[in-house]
């Protein structure tokens, strides 16, 4: 476990190559499950130190055990999208493969809510929404070589896989706004 | 750096923020509402719309649930840095028992020496102004309404309406006067009197209420001659005596500040939990509607 630990921080692309032989499901949902987790604890932190009644209290942790809830429907649904489109565009599949890169890719995240609170207690926030943005983007470009590592891609092709999804609710969010607007001229 | 040197420092750099973000949240420094204390502060309460006893009433956003006001409260007696209280009204008045309730409890809270001012908003009449007279300093803007000091019931009485539908209604009552303020029937005039009598002496109350709370600020005579239901502006109500001084609401936080001897640039804090599907749900009146009564409801 600390090999793939180790291995996403600072070999991501031979580690998820790894990963997706290995699948290993069981640590990888336990690993995303605790990164969630501890976002939502990290969150609520900074929500009661800013003395907000409505996200640090009841209703916070709440939202929170929601967030995480959602946070693994996405990676099951997630996985799900990403495995058909790659079967239907590429001819490739790899279901497991890519459920345990992504839970394993999603490790970094955590350290986006820990970044933020230590800036946000030494009272520079803006330093830590600038790291939470990076960790994001970073976050992002592990989902890549997610894609890349267990569907055998290559960049370019695993970057128009995680494109497809947003560019098709896009398009048709278009379209239906557009029909929407002629019907109502 | 090793692997294993690095996956320990990780996960020691997690284990110590997930102990300060708990220690936030749950910590000995943080007070029974869930706010952190860091500095002395002035309490924030807020008052919109009528006052009801309806512990729901707060889903609507139109309407104050006198539960909520008294949670606050308590909150601002237990919490040691809150050092004043500032009763933001800005309501026609509503249920009786609400707003006496409300009164006893800022009457407690300002005798453990934490002064309660009240900054008025658009109106403070009524039921408003009989818990504003439970605050040691009233803050109005000149064009604020309030006064009507009074009481009202209203009843409804749909005899002809059923009588056109075919309606009518039979009580089995066990007593002569358990059916008083039906809506099916006229009231007859000794249920009148005993409504009146009640309207009256809830009336007195209300004025008692006012001149105790406005001790050496209006005499017995003035009270009497506007303690007839009327409305007045903010700056009739400061002639009267009915209002301390005339300012907006920061005006108010800094008396509150004065009075508690805090910094002028001090922190105020809002009291009072609100859940977020509360929030959401707020402005949907949705529950005011099914909140409409029939029925005597005596109301200031």
């Amino acid at each position: 476990m600390s090999d793939a630990i180790y291995g996403v921080f600072f070999q991501p692309a031979a580690t998820l190559r790894q990963i997706s032989e290995d699948k290993p499901l069981a640590k990888g949902l336990i690993l995303y499950i605790l990164v969630s987790l501890l976002g939502v604890i990290f969150n609520q932190g900074v929500e009661s130190s800013r003395d907000n009644s409505i996200l640090a209290g009841g209703a916070g942790w709440a939202l929170g055990a929601l967030s995480v809830f959602f946070a693994l429907i996405n990676l099951f649904v997630m996985t799900g999208v990403m495995s058909l489109l790659a079967d239907i565009i590429y001819k490739k599949s790899n279901p497991s493969g890519i459920l345990a890169c992504f839970s394993f890719a999603a490790l970094p995240g955590v350290l986006g809510g820990a970044v933020y609170y230590t800036f946000f207690l030494l009272g520079m926030e803006g330093v830590g929404a600038a790291c939470l943005f990076v960790i994001s983007i970073w976050v992002m470009v592990l989902g890549v070589l997610s894609l890349r590592e267990s569907l055998d891609l290559d960049t370019g092709q695993s970057v128009l896989l995680l494109l497809v999804p947003p560019l098709a609710v896009f398009f048709l969010t278009a379209v239906l706004l557009l029909a929407g607007l002629s019907l109502a001229w | 750096m090793g692997k294993k040197a690095f996956v320990a420092a990780f996960t020691i750099f997690l284990l110590l923020m997930s102990i300060l973000s708990l220690r936030a949240v749950f910590g000995p420094n943080r007070q029974a509402s869930g706010k952190l204390s860091r500095g002395d502060a002035v309490g924030i309460i807020r008052v919109e719309g009528a006052i009801t006893g309806d512990s729901s009433a707060s889903w609507s956003g139109t309407q104050t649930s006198t539960d909520e006001v008294l949670t606050a409260i308590r909150e601002a007696a237990r919490r040691d840095d809150i050092k004043a209280v500032v009763l933001r009204i800005n309501s026609p008045g509503g249920s009786a028992v609400s707003a006496q309730e409300i009164g006893i409890e800022l009457d407690k809270l300002r005798a453990l020496g934490k002064p309660v001012v009240t900054s008025m908003g658009d109106t403070c009449a009524s039921g408003g102004y009989w818990i504003a007279c439970s605050t040691d300093y009233i803050m109005a803007n000149s064009t604020t309404m309030t006064g009507s000091i009074g009481v009202i019931m209203e009843l409804t009485n749909l005899e002809g309406l059923y009588g056109k539908l075919g309606i009518s209604q039979e009580a089995i009552k066990s007593g002569e006067y358990k059916d008083i303020g039906s809506a099916s029937r006229q009231l007859k005039p000794e249920e009148r009197q005993l409504l009146q009598d009640m309207v009256q002496d809830s009336y007195q109350q209300f004025v008692d209420q006012v001149a105790k709370g406005r001790q050496g600020r209006i005499d017995q005579a003035q009270l009497k001659s506007i303690a007839d239901g009327r409305v007045l502006t903010g700056k009739q109500a400061k002639a009267y005596g009915l209002v301390d001084g005339l300012g907006n609401y920061y005006d108010a936080v800094r008396e509150a500040q004065k009075r508690a001897n805090l910094d002028e640039n001090g922190k105020s804090v809002e009291l009072g939990e609100t859940l977020f599907w509360e929030e959401l749900m707020s402005g949907s009146g949705l529950s005011s509607l099914l909140q409409m009564r029939l029925g005597p409801v005596l109301r200031y």
